[in-house]
């Protein structure tokens, strides 16, 4: 039988061979294939009544050596991998550029269909055929996917396996391709767009000159270049745009006065043009403040909008300035009805300039309640619809890309009413992050200190206004101004202020404590309990719990209860202390209890032994608070007034 | 109304055998206890001393004058737990813990810390000694904790024996000495005592007396309760009055948040009159006349 099969071999090595010899070089992959791995022929070595089958089996094909699977799946990896490299190099450039070129958004590139008519072909062929037809990022990136996935299958036999080998590459590729995809996609102008920007406010402002711009830009980002020796040329606005806005001693200065800071971005001004709405008559305010803090008069704002021949005004409040408006605090009024309400721009305005056409302007601006506007809120405040860059606020988003001025087709019109995708996306690159975050994201570690809203007596008012300017001038701010504290706080009569006394001490020693609240509150002043609350639970739980220990509460497990049981401490005490002697208050707020009861205070003054639970229990009936007391501070109590107890 | 009486005490017994053996316990009556552990008395006493070679015990001093047996229980209750007690605070502790505090100097500053309390200060509690050396030691105050309680020692006071050089016979002699001045003394202060309480009820059986504080009167000898107040007698003179008056009397000349004044002046002689010891006959008087 061996004889046999050892003569099948041989004959099966001599066809080889012969066939080698006639195709000579035009022979295809396969057999190359086949005659390369021959030396992976698995010999037969099974039963010899096997080998005839076998033997008939194979000699009608080609193929007749049996290769292993595995051998044919990485034959077949390295081929498509080879294929995806050279297709990568194909596609990469020309493929990311005309994206960032035509759409400037991130939309996914849908893949090409193939053009080519389905042909029958082999499995692999219309692997190959695929491959180089939707050669798009995603599909190639899917395609190594899936063939990795079927070879790692193919070769481990573990599904969970294979399944995190997966995982942990797509982990590894997802850092790699946002990188590449910030680097690609941000955006920023460039020298001509700037200039064209430049050209079109000194068409809009035609008595300003080159030197107010740079008065303006100035203004904005201060004189860093000229101190850093850079040259006074170099601030012209393509740099500017680049550079980070300075911390003035003015801007500090103007924080701490607490007054507003709504600065127009330059996109404002070249697209806004709500202000040509005939309804200039009401009463908005947009204050900017300027460097000398000028101001414009209402008779100022009709003589730039007749000159200017709009009805802009924030454009007629910058030319004011520089027109030499010298008035304090003034306000460009607009139109304003509600808070927050966006109306679209009118596009007479707009279309005056050459740059927009007719109905391609940017429509949504916001309008800003007088109230709002007049007090400088040091909260970072979320973005705002309207996009003003308030320098003081928060910093700036950075965008993906920007709209070219010079390229007014981005601007388009949906279902006949205008939309502005610069309404929604200007802004300006996040290089420009004002230092100014600084000052308010301290105010904001101390929201809730700042928050704190604070009921005065009448008759003591005025004592307590110059106390809390003194607050204000260390950085914190209240809502309302103290300007209109007189008219907004809320009063307590004196009838009243025995049910509404809400102390302050504990809270305040809290935050002294943990160098929080280091700020001082006269006496008077008492914390509303919804406030309160707020800034003891805005304490860590720890904080809270030794507050509890210091002064002499239950410890108690959740947060919410640690702040009830301050609260009620808090209501307890009548007078300032430190929270080191609010035991002190405690005791003296226990002592007038016993007074209350004569039979107690008989068996107190007598040295009469009372239970220890009992007195407890007594004490409780008159106060709920006493429940909150601990033992250890209960027994204090009792140990400093005499009292004898028993168990 | 608890068990009354009017002497309560804390003692310390030393070992005439074994001199740094100490023992703490309290007592309505030193003298009968002092004899139950010495064994002289079968009922009673207690297991660690009953222990050999530690008898006969020596009373080398006792604090007295606590208005209740629960203060005297919890002022032993502290003197056996320095280490521990909530009377002392920690800053000021000297006996750390529990294996300190053997020696007399630290048994006795011990005494000091606590009358010092607060609480027990408002008991104006008084310190006696019956042992010249164990005086002499107070008076050392090696610790340098200031009591400004009275402290008083008895006439012909023992002095230090050294056991290794004295005979059986001198060892029980002086126990015997020493039990024969702890009687003395809680006789003698329980004559004072009685012969002051029949001074107060004699008084009180003259009828309806007024207030010297707020002129209303009571009257013992009525069957009315209601007119059956707790009275206060001054030991300096013959003023009486409402306890409760006195008491307001009492607190705001002290003018102190406190509940409990400590002690106060007549409002008729103008002496100091200690408010422990006048609610001591108080509490006594109206519980004589309750019966």
């Amino acid at each position: 039988m061996d004889y046999h099969r050892a003569q099948q071999n041989l004959q099966l090595l001599n066809d080889c061979g012969e066939q080698d010899v006639c195709s000579g070089n035009a022979v295809d992959d396969e057999v190359a294939d086949t005659r390369s791995m021959a030396s992976t022929q698995i010999p037969d070595l099974n039963f010899s009544s096997d080998v005839e089958a076998n033997v008939q089996d194979l000699a009608p094909n080609d193929e007749r050596v049996f290769l292993s699977t595995q051998v044919q799946s990485r034959l077949d990896d390295a081929e498509d991998e080879s294929e995806m490299k050279s297709q990568l190099r194909k596609f990469k450039y020309p493929q990311l550029s005309m994206k960032s070129l035509t759409t400037l958004t991130h939309k996914s590139i849908s893949p090409k269909k193939s053009s080519q008519p389905k042909q029958r072909v082999a499995k692999r062929n219309i692997k190959k055929a695929r491959s180089s037809t939707n050669a798009t990022p995603s599909n190639i990136d899917s395609h190594s996917r899936s063939r990795s996935v079927n070879l790692l299958k193919q070769l481990s036999g573990k599904h969970s396996k294979v399944k995190d080998m997966i995982k942990s590459q797509n982990n590894k590729r997802r850092p790699s391709n946002r990188k590449n995809e910030s680097l690609v996609l941000f955006d920023t102008y460039n020298a001509e767009e700037w200039n064209t920007l430049k050209d079109q406010i000194l068409l809009k402002f035609p008595k300003c000159d080159d030197n107010d711009l740079n008065e303006v830009h100035n203004y904005l980002y201060g004189y860093e270049n000229e101190d850093a020796g850079i040259g006074h040329e170099s601030t012209d606005l393509w740099n500017a745009s680049q550079q980070l806005l300075p911390y003035t001693q003015e801007s500090k200065k103007s924080v701490n006065n607490s007054q507003t800071m709504n600065f127009l971005s330059l996109s404002q001004v070249m697209e806004d043009a709500s202000l040509m709405n005939d309804d200039i008559d009401n009463t908005t305010k947009f204050l900017v403040q300027s460097k000398d803090h000028l101001a414009i008069t209402d008779s100022a704002i009709s003589q730039n909008i007749n000159v200017l021949n709009t009805s802009m005004p924030r454009l007629a409040y910058l030319k004011g300035i520089y027109d030499g408006n010298d008035d304090n605090d003034v306000r460009v009024e607009d139109s304003v009805d509600e808070v927050g309400e966006l109306i679209p721009i009118n596009e007479q305005g707009m279309s005056a300039h050459p740059a927009f056409g007719k109905g391609n302007i940017p429509s949504l601006i916001h309008r800003m309640n007088s109230n709002e506007s007049s007090i400088f809120s040091a909260h970072p405040s979320p973005e705002k619809p309207d996009n003003i860059i308030d320098l003081s606020v928060g910093s700036f988003k950075a965008v993906k890309s920007l709209v070219s001025p010079i390229k007014p087709d981005v601007v388009r019109k949906e279902n006949g009413v205008p939309e502005s995708i610069m309404g929604e996306n200007i802004q300006v690159p996040a290089t420009r992050n004002p230092t100014t975050m600084d000052e308010s994201a301290l105010a904001t570690k101390l929201t809730y200190c700042i928050s704190i809203k604070l009921k005065l007596r009448k008759d003591r008012v005025t004592e307590n206004k110059k106390s809390l300017e003194n607050i204000c001038k260390k950085g914190y701010n209240f809502s309302p101004s103290l300007d209109q504290m007189d008219e907004n706080f809320v009063f307590v009569d004196e009838s009243d202020d025995e049910n509404e006394k809400y102390d302050s001490n504990i809270l305040i020693d809290i935050f002294r404590a943990n160098n929080v609240h280091p700020m001082e509150i006269p006496s008077q002043n008492h914390v509303q309990p919804s406030e309160a609350k707020d800034g003891l639970m805005s304490c860590s739980a720890q904080e809270l719990r030794s507050a509890l220990k210091l002064a002499g509460l239950k410890p108690v497990r959740t947060k919410s209860e640690m702040v009830e049981s301050l609260e009620a401490a808090s209501q307890v005490l009548s007078q300032v202390v430190p929270l080191q002697n609010s035991r002190k208050e405690i005791f003296r707020h226990l002592n007038s209890l016993v007074r209350k009861i004569p039979d107690l205070m008989k068996l107190v003054y007598t040295f009469e032994p009372i239970p220890f639970l009992d007195l407890r229990v007594e004490l409780s009936r008159l106060d709920p608070f006493i429940d909150r007391i601990d033992d250890q501070t209960f027994r204090e109590w009792t140990d400093s007034n005499g009292i004898t107890t028993k168990k | 109304m608890n068990e009354l009486c009017p002497f309560y005490c804390c003692y310390l017994l030393q070992s005439v055998n074994k001199r740094q053996s100490f023992y703490v316990g309290s007592t309505p009556n030193p003298y009968k206890r002092l004899r139950q552990h010495n064994g002289s008395l079968v009922h009673g006493g207690a297991y660690r001393t009953k222990r050999l070679g530690a008898r006969p015990w020596e009373m080398v001093g006792i604090v007295y004058g606590f208005p209740s047996r629960i203060a005297a229980l919890q002022f032993e209750h502290a003197l056996q737990h320095v280490y521990q007690t909530h009377y002392i605070p920690d800053n000021e502790r000297i006996v750390k813990n529990k294996q300190g505090g053997k020696t007399l100097p630290q048994k006795l500053s011990s005494i000091r810390q606590l009358l010092k309390c607060h609480y027990f200060h408002l008991m104006s509690v008084k310190v006696h000694f019956f042992n010249a050396h164990v005086s002499e030691v107070w008076m050392d105050n090696k610790f340098k904790v200031e009591a400004d309680n009275v402290m008083t020692v008895s006439e012909g006071a023992l002095h230090h024996i050294d056991p290794a050089k004295s005979t059986i016979d001198d060892v029980l002699d002086y126990a015997s000495a020493n039990q024969r001045l702890v009687e003395k003394f809680y006789n003698d202060y329980m004559k004072e005592h009685d012969k002051t309480l029949d001074r107060y009820l004699d008084k009180l059986t003259t009828g309806s007396l007024a207030c010297t504080l707020c002129d209303s009167t009571f009257d013992y000898t009525s069957d009315d309760v209601s007119l059956k107040p707790f009275v206060a007698f001054c030991k300096h003179c013959n003023g009486v009055s409402h306890l409760r008056c006195l008491y307001d009397k009492f607190l705001n000349d002290e003018g102190s948040e406190s509940l409990v004044p400590e002690r106060g002046i007549c409002p008729s002689c103008q002496e100091i009159n200690a408010w422990s010891e006048t609610v001591l006959y108080a509490k006594t008087i109206k519980k004589q006349h309750s019966h």
